[in-house]
């Protein structure tokens, strides 16, 4: 009788014993991967210097108003760094569940590894906003303590961010993706100009491999029936880096002239916009070779022949702020749904098509989004 | 003197009459010929309106659907809100402007919100509701933009078009009265004396004449409404230009500079037929549709040249000609029928209120006027069948399915005529009728709210079985007769006036299914099957007339008979089966080939004309001539090529051969059929239950048809209807074979 009386209560204990480690783990498990009571501090990272990651803070920052998280103020992202638009988010958050940490805002290129390590395993913040690939390959290689989110990186599967559109290598990273971006320029560039061979020129590594689209086009090459030159030009390291990469920049269209090329692909890389047309004046366009811009609107207006919106910030700016949200309010990390195609916009540049003269049908001028004029 | 006042008063008197019975015929005959009219001309109406206003958002249209082929996806197309309020601008009648996708989700709404789209827009020009006019035209093959248009326009147009209607049949109503004394009196002084018979044709004359003139009215209005259309839709082809023109002109680039203009009105107009040509000048041109653009101090002007497109006028000229036609079908026959009526009435006077005898005119008019009704649906039933098979949506479903509401219904007649064989002797002839009808109307309002294959089956049944006790009804009035005389002479008007209702009913059916829907159809017939009933009391039909009751005793004898059973089973059936090309392969071959309901049902209706009113004669030139055996032989090679030349051929031409000559057939065949097998003299066999097996078998055979012909649907009309030509050569040749053995087996005994 004793005996199973004492069983009976070593069978008790034992159940109630797991019963009560399940519900622990459990709650621990919620709280690692769901944020729902406590404030979340978020911090920035971004790769570089760049017009399209400034612009896509800011529209973080105009949603974050729009939440009420942020006071109403001027972001004045024409006249703003990320950095300025950054310290402004951190001193007009009226909200007690976010917190936008100061301190914890990184350049990856600006700054020497020892500065931006301290980036990854923060213990400031429980969320980091990233910008650009190579700071997102950083945080996929480094951070295993905070949650962070990528954006603006040109493709993070392929670059190793993410694994797939639902997959992670990471468990704490989430990636924007929008697989089709490249696809819609190359296709909206053939339709309009029906090039044979393209040029494009980009650095020689992965991560260039990557942000340049080179799958895509390749792809698109077998699909549409057109041939692709590339040629390989170092990426200006720094401000006195330029007038050595302007020049490999001019030597590789020359070559890619030589070579025949109809259609020049400018790939998102250091060139500054105010340079660009100074640089296609000198043997692409004299050539009669029109171009394609792949990174944004600005590219067109400065020069470029015709463009796709790669990336639209105001979308992806509400993107970003509404997943943040949901991760607030208790969506699981790994159940925020990554994939959201930007709405595309075409661009042309009126001024280069009368220069190489490309008659652009009405019909086209009409479904075209915005026309620049050099001067206007 | 006092003779000759009374002569007078007399030809004054029967003047009035003629007078009254002419404006009645054609109150009735305008009436129904007007509303067909004003739903014509709403539908043609909205037509144009809402072709117009989708012709004038077509450049809007073009422009999303050469964006989505640049890449821009229409579930994220930038810049979409812009594109849709320029298009609320190129109008003030469109209300509200939106694109949906293919499931008919809202996509994108500008304007008045379109919330919601009906599923019906998919399939129809437009569709209507409590915010107006909903119509689209398709982007690509994802999607589609959405007008919301404002009814008002419509209205106000079909209310002036009302009032016209009401003016001009006012007038003829007037000329026709003028012209009925006239020619009444014209008549008398030619003749002398005047007889309903010669009245009667000058009426219908009279009436045709007025048919005539509302049918010309009718096209006059069409054309007028139509060139207003034309000047509508350049007036938005000419302000599409200017809103397109102005903003890429106010981008800095200069009308000089544009280039691929051509190219561009060539994609604005090519389904606009009515458009010559667009030209930007910088002077105004002659009449053409114009729209001033200024520009940097520089003035242009966009000039849209149009014209009336003959064909299209021409169309509708033969659209209106049919429908004219149809119209004085309809109302020759109304004429014939009710002046049939009116002259029994008046030759047998006085006498007629004493007899208490069924009243053999009264009960034809009864019948036609109920076969109207229950006509109406004869033209679509196959169609709405199919329609209904089609929205099952189920690739595995089997064929014969489609079929399954024709043969259910045609179940429910054979059953039917059974039990009422049975009941009718019990309840009474006249609790018979009246119940019949009732079932029927049941049977039609159920089968206008039916959306499923199933219910509508249902609402089949109901039908059938009400049908089942009109059928055994007019069978009945015919054998309750006393001497053979009365009983053929009651068959006879019988069965012409129900043919000649169903003539008219089938191609009334048609013309209001092509102007508002099946459903209004059937709700319609279960109206006028019930206000039909109100004419029983001149039939005279009691409850008390004694009848002999449908014996399965009888029924029995006739399949013991091996010749008899080989008889039905191997001709009568595959005959029954055959006639139902007439009702059920040709509706939907002219479904098939985009045919009107209304020509679907004129075909229809000529097939019974020609039938009802070429039977008296043919049936008893051919009797006469030839043995029963030789014209059922005719009867079956005439079914066989008329059908077996339509599967071959498959065309319009060819399947109008067909019904005639199919018509032609049945105008003795359906006859010859019958007193073949009386021929045999079945000891005992009454002529009522007589009559009620060849009910009974015509149904299993027409209840067979469906399920054969449907089985082979998914190849056409033409191949499935192989069927039918198979199954008689098959029964046919059987037949001759068995009957040959049987014969020589007879006479080996007999020599033994």
């Amino acid at each position: 009788m004793k005996k199973r009386v004492f069983c009976c209560f070593l069978t008790i204990a034992l159940f109630s014993f797991n019963f009560c480690s399940i519900g622990v783990t459990g709650e621990n498990d919620a709280s690692s991967d769901s944020q729902s009571s406590s404030i979340l501090r978020i911090g920035y990272v971004e790769s570089e210097e760049f017009s399209l990651y400034t612009s896509l803070l800011a529209q973080i920052a105009l949603n974050f108003q729009k939440l009420g998280v942020l006071n109403t103020y001027n972001i004045d992202e024409a006249n703003k760094s990320a950095k300025e638009i950054w310290l402004d988010m951190c001193n007009n958050c009226i909200s007690g569940e976010y917190k936008f940490v100061e301190s914890m805002w990184f350049n990856t290129k600006d700054m020497n590894e020892n500065q931006y390590s301290k980036a990854v395993n923060n213990d400031s913040v429980d969320l980091v906003i990233v910008m650009g690939t190579s700071a997102g390959v950083y945080f996929a290689k480094n951070e295993n303590k905070n949650k962070f989110m990528v954006f603006a990186a040109a493709d993070p599967i392929l670059s190793g961010i993410v694994k797939s559109e639902t997959e992670k290598n990471n468990p704490n990273a989430f990636a924007h993706i929008d697989k089709n971006k490249y696809k819609r320029q190359i296709q909206a560039g053939h339709m309009l100009l029906n090039f044979k061979k393209i040029g494009v020129v980009y650095q020689d590594d992965a991560a260039a491999y990557a942000y340049s689209g080179i799958d895509s086009l390749k792809s698109a090459s077998e699909e549409l029936n057109f041939d692709i030159a590339e040629k390989h030009v170092v990426e200006a390291q720094n401000e006195s880096d330029y007038d050595r990469y302007y020049s490999d920049l001019i030597k590789a269209y020359k070559e890619l002239v030589l070579e025949g090329i109809d259609t020049l692909y400018v790939t998102t890389a250091t060139i500054e916009n105010d340079k660009l047309l100074g640089l296609l004046q000198k043997d692409i366009y004299p050539n009669k070779i029109p171009t394609i811009a792949q990174t944004d609107e600005e590219q067109v207006a400065f020069g470029s022949t015709l463009g796709v919106t790669m990336l639209d910030t105001e979308e992806q700016g509400a993107f970003a702020v509404a997943q943040i949200k949901k991760y607030k309010d208790g969506t699981p990390f790994k159940d925020l749904e990554q994939v959201n195609e930007s709405t595309p916009k075409i661009f042309i540049n009126y001024t280069i098509t009368q220069q190489l003269g490309i008659k652009i049908p009405f019909a086209t001028l009409l479904i075209v989004d915005r026309i620049y004029q050099l001067d206007k | 003197m006092n003779t000759e006042k009374k002569v007078k008063n007399k030809q004054i008197i029967l003047s009035l009459k003629f007078l009254a019975l002419v404006i009645s015929i054609f109150t009735v005959v305008t009436a129904f010929s007007s509303i067909l009219n004003v739903m014509s001309y709403q539908k043609l109406t909205t037509e144009v309106y809402t072709d117009a206003s989708n012709l004038s958002v077509t450049g809007i249209r073009n422009n999303i659907q050469y964006s989505t082929s640049f890449g821009k996806p229409i579930e994220r197309f930038y810049g979409i809100d812009k594109l849709l309020e320029d298009a609320l601008s190129v109008s003030t009648d469109i209300l509200g402007v939106g694109v949906i996708d293919s499931n008919c989700k809202v996509l994108y709404s500008s304007g008045e919100k379109i919330s919601s789209v009906s599923n019906k827009l998919l399939n129809n020009k437009y569709v209507e509701d409590s915010n107006g006019i909903y119509t689209s035209s398709p982007i690509n093959e994802k999607s589609s933009m959405v007008l919301l248009l404002d009814k008002s326009f419509v209205s106000t147009n079909v209310n002036d078009y009302i009032q016209s209607i009401i003016q001009i049949d006012l007038l003829v109503m007037l000329a026709v009265a003028v012209l009925s004394l006239l020619v009444f009196f014209i008549l008398l002084s030619i003749k002398g004396s005047i007889n309903f018979n010669i009245l009667k044709i000058s009426g219908i004359l009279l009436l045709i004449a007025a048919q005539l003139v509302l049918g010309t009215f009718v096209v006059k209005t069409f054309t007028d409404e139509y060139t207003a259309s034309v000047s509508k839709i350049s007036d938005g082809v000419s302000q599409t230009v200017k809103g397109d023109l102005e903003k890429i002109m106010a981008q800095g680039i200069k009308m000089e500079e544009i280039v691929g203009l051509d190219a561009y009105f060539n994609t604005l107009v090519q389904d606009i037929p009515e458009i010559s040509d667009i030209s930007i000048t910088n002077h105004k041109i002659g009449d053409s549709s114009t729209t001033k653009i200024v520009s940097d101090n520089n003035v242009y002007y966009v000039n849209v040249n149009s014209h009336v497109n003959e064909e299209t006028i021409q169309n509708k000229v033969i659209e209106v000609s049919i429908d004219a036609a149809v119209l004085i079908a309809i109302t020759v026959l109304l004429s014939l029928e009710i002046s049939l009526f009116i002259g029994s009435s008046i030759k047998e006077g006085k006498k007629k209120k004493l007899k208490k005898e069924m009243d053999i005119s009264g009960i034809r008019l009864f019948f036609f006027i109920i076969q109207i009704a229950l006509g109406l649906d004869t033209g679509f039933i196959s169609i709405v069948s199919y329609n209904l098979f089609k929205n099952l949506n189920d690739p595995n479903a089997p064929n014969t399915l489609i079929g399954l509401p024709v043969t259910v219904g045609i179940l429910a007649t054979v059953i039917g005529v059974m039990v009422w064989g049975k009941l009718i002797s019990k309840v009474g002839l006249k609790t018979a009728i009246i119940l019949g009808v009732a079932f029927s109307a049941i049977g039609l309002v159920l089968s206008s709210f039916s959306s499923t294959l199933g219910l509508f089956s249902v609402s089949r049944f109901i039908y059938g079985f009400g049908l089942a006790a009109i059928l055994a009804s007019t069978r009945m009035c015919a054998s309750a007769q006393n001497s053979i005389e009365e009983r053929t002479k009651f068959s006879s008007a019988i069965s012409v006036g129900m043919l000649v209702g169903a003539s008219c009913g089938v191609v009334i059916g048609g013309l209001l299914a092509d102007r508002t829907s099946y459903s209004f159809v059937f709700m319609l017939a279960a109206i006028v099957s019930l206000i039909g009933l109100l004419l029983f009391p001149v039939t005279n039909i009691k409850n008390t007339i004694k009848l002999s009751g449908f014996s399965f005793q009888q029924v029995k004898k006739i399949f013991t008979i091996p010749s008899c059973t080989l008889y039905i089973f191997l001709i009568v059936i595959p005959i029954c089966i055959s006639s139902m090309f007439i009702n059920y392969s040709i509706p939907l071959f002219g479904n098939e080939i985009n045919l009107s309901q209304t020509i679907i049902s004129a075909m229809i209706m000529m097939n019974y004309i020609t039938t009802a009113y070429l039977t008296n004669p043919l049936s008893r030139v051919s009797m006469k001539k030839f043995t029963n055996k030789k014209l059922i032989l005719i009867y079956e090679l005439m079914i066989i090529t008329s059908i077996t030349l339509f599967c071959l051929f498959n065309n319009l031409f060819v399947a109008i051969i067909s019904v005639i000559v199919l018509a032609i057939a049945d105008s003795f065949g359906l006859i010859v059929i019958v007193e073949a097998l009386y021929e045999q003299k079945i000891s005992g066999l009454d002529r009522t239950t007589f009559a009620l097996i060849f009910i009974f078998v015509s149904k299993i055979g027409s209840g067979i048809a469906p399920t054969l012909i449907g089985a082979g649907i998914s190849n056409g009309v033409a191949s499935a209807s192989k069927i039918i030509p198979y199954v008689m050569v098959g029964g046919l040749l059987i037949f001759i074979i068995v009957s040959r053995f049987f014969t020589r087996k007879k006479l080996n005994l007999n020599e033994s």
